[in-house]
This record gives C-alpha cells, sequence and structure tokens, in this order.
C-alpha cells in the first residue's frame, strides 16, 4: 500500500537530514542511565531487520506469529 | 542489542535510511489484500509496539504502520536527547547566510530551518531596529532615495553600520550591514535564535547569483518566493549540513551563480 510506503520513505527522508546534522561527540552522550543517540540507532536498525524479516514473512504465511525479539524495552 | 558505539554515527543513520528505503519498496509491492486480510493469529500482543490483544484479529497493515511509529517515536527520542545536550551550551551551530538582496538567503534558511528543525531568524527585522535605535531617520531616507536613487540609499544603510570589514564580501551592500549586525548585536541575535552565539562556529554562507539575472526574470519581485527551481537546498547548504555534523569552526563560501 503505497501511503504506507510513502509515509516512511518521507520520514527517514527528512529524519535522516536532521540525524545526520547531529555532532559525533553528541551521539554518544549518555544521561541518567538511558540510552545514548547511537544505542537508539542501534535499535533502530535492529527493528528494520526484524520488521524486514516479518512482512516478508507475512506474505507467506496464514498468520502473524512471529519469534519475539529479545529487546527489554521499545520492541516492534 | 546492537554494539553501535564503535560504529561512526553517519554511517549508522545511512546504514538506517538505505534499510528503511528498501522496506518502503518491499511495503509498495504487498497486495491490499495481503495488507488487509484478518489473521486470528498473531503475536502482537507480544512483538507489537502498540499491542493488538491476542484475542482480537489483526492485520499486517497494521503491523506495518505500527512499525514506522515506532520508528518515529525514537527518532524524536534522539532529536530531543541531542537537543538537550546543544542547550547545555556544548555546541554551537548557528547558520548565518549573507548575500546581496535577491540572492536566495531567506528561501534557502527556510529550507534549511525545515531540515534541520531550528528557528530561522531574519537579520533584516533586527536591523531595523538596530538602524532606529543608532538615529536612522526616515524622513532623511526617503529624502536621500528621491534625490539619490537606491545606492544612495545603501550608502546611507552603509554609513550607519561602524564595522567595515566587507573586502572579502562580493557584494558590499545587504553583507556589508549584515555583518555589521553579527559583529555587534551578536547579543540581540543570540536572543532571537534562543541560543549563544560564538562567531567562531559560526558558518558564512554567501549565496549571490546575479541581482539583474533575477530581476529580469520576475520583474522586480522577488523570484525565491515565486517557485521554481531554485526552491532547493543549494549544494553547498547540503555541504554546511554535513559540517555542522562535525562541529568545527568552518567559514563556508559559497557561490550560486546558476
Amino acid at each position: 500500500m503505497s501511503s504506507l510506503s510513502d509515509s516512511l520513505r518521507a520520514t527517514v527522508g527528512a529524519a535522516a537530514v536532521r540525524l545526520l546534522a547531529i555532532p559525533e561527540a553528541e551521539t554518544e552522550a549518555r544521561r541518567d542511565g538511558e540510552w545514548c543517540a547511537k544505542e537508539v540507532m542501534g535499535h533502530l536498525i535492529d527493528s528494520a531487520a526484524n520488521n524486514h524479516a516479518r512482512f516478508v514473512r507475512a506474505q507467506l504465511q496464514d498468520d502473524l506469529v512471529f519469534p519475539a525479539t529479545t529487546r527489554a524495552r521499545g520492541s516492534a | 542489542m546492537t554494539q553501535a558505539s564503535d560504529e561512526l554515527w553517519p554511517a549508522l543513520v545511512g546504514l538506517w535510511r538505505d534499510y528503511n528505503l528498501h522496506l518502503a519498496h518491499i511495503i509498495a509491492a504487498i497486495p491490499d489484500e495481503t495488507l488487509r486480510r484478518p489473521r486470528a493469529g498473531h503475536s502482537l500482543d507480544r512483538i507489537a509496539w502498540q499491542t493488538v490483544p491476542a484475542d482480537q484479529p489483526a492485520m499486517l497493515e497494521y503491523l506495518i504502520g505500527d512499525y514506522i511509529g515506532h520508528l518515529q517515536d525514537h527518532v524524536r527520542q534522539i532529536l530531543a536527547l541531542t537537543r538537550q545536550a546543544v542547550g547545555d551550551g556544548s555546541m554551537n551551530s548557528s547558520i548565518v547566510l549573507l548575500g546581496p538582496v535577491s540572492a536566495g538567503k531567506s528561501t534557502q534558511g527556510r529550507l534549511l530551518s525545515a531540515a534541520l528543525g531550528r528557528p530561522q531568524v531574519s537579520l533584516d527585522e533586527e536591523r531595523w531596529r538596530y538602524y532606529r535605535e543608532i538615529g536612522y531617520d526616515d524622513e532623511l531616507a526617503r529624502e536621500i532615495r528621491q534625490r539619490g536613487g537606491f545606492l544612495a540609499l545603501v550608502m546611507y544603510w552603509g554609513s550607519l553600520i561602524p564595522i567595515q570589514s566587507s573586502d572579502c564580501l562580493p557584494n558590499i551592500t545587504t553583507a556589508s550591514s549584515i555583518l555589521g549586525l553579527v559583529s555587534t548585536r551578536a547579543g540581540r541575535i543570540s536572543n532571537a535564535c534562543g541560543e549563544p552565539l560564538r562567531l567562531t562556529p559560526t558558518f558564512f554562507c554567501c549565496c549571490h547569483r546575479r541581482i539583474e539575472r533575477n530581476r529580469s526574470v520576475s520583474s522586480g519581485t522577488r523570484s525565491s518566493s515565486a517557485g521554481g527551481p531554485e526552491l532547493r537546498l543549494q549544494p553547498a547548504l547540503s555541504t554546511a549540513t554535513e559540517l555542522l555534523r562535525t562541529g568545527a569552526p568552518h567559514d563556508l563560501h559559497s557561490r550560486n551563480d546558476a
């Protein structure tokens, strides 16, 4: 469906410009045990890979049962 | 969790962007029927970001929308995290666009502002406030313009600016007044930007184009506001965006003669 596809394309296109403007040092700054920007980005890349598999498998199987990933929080 | 800290940020962002553009292709090719078929069996009560109860059917369309929502949420998180760091004063990254009338400073500034999520401040507004503060006389200006034309008026403007280091600039007209403002009104501008302004790490981008060409195209109106091919971020400003990321001080002079 093109609207979901367009939405994803527009989101990452606009976000990437803003994200690339962040200086390297800031992406490693950590506060109060929270994830730093790099860790969040690592999580997003994991999420892309996991969902890549889900989107492909969903077209081959009847259900939407997928193995859980090992994320402690912010699954999907 | 991906051990990301050894990898460089631009590489991670590039991978993330390209992977998602690939996913967008995959999503675009999924038939509507597949997207919207209710599936009684699913694990979205455990794996989704915004979960679906196990006893309710779920659709692939929902799962994809949920993925995008999750992604947007984390992008907001990253931007909030790093804005916090900027607020600490550890980084200054104001961009100053210099150039003559009609060069496209406002247009480029608007695009840059949207792309970077930073406020755009028009120094022209500051300029008039400043001029009045130091004794600019509207009546005299009108008289000068009537007698000597626009150029004479420009000279009157210029005479009000104490800083004259315009020899590096392509056009003394607008550039000198703005440079003067940057130098003498840094505090005020910094207030308007909501962040401390230090001149060293500031970008100076000179967008300059032949004014005559603009004028001939648009008959005296600003062509930049009329749409058209210049409503794009100039390559040099994309470069500026990239340089901003490194946080190093730069003077960036770019030509826009096209």
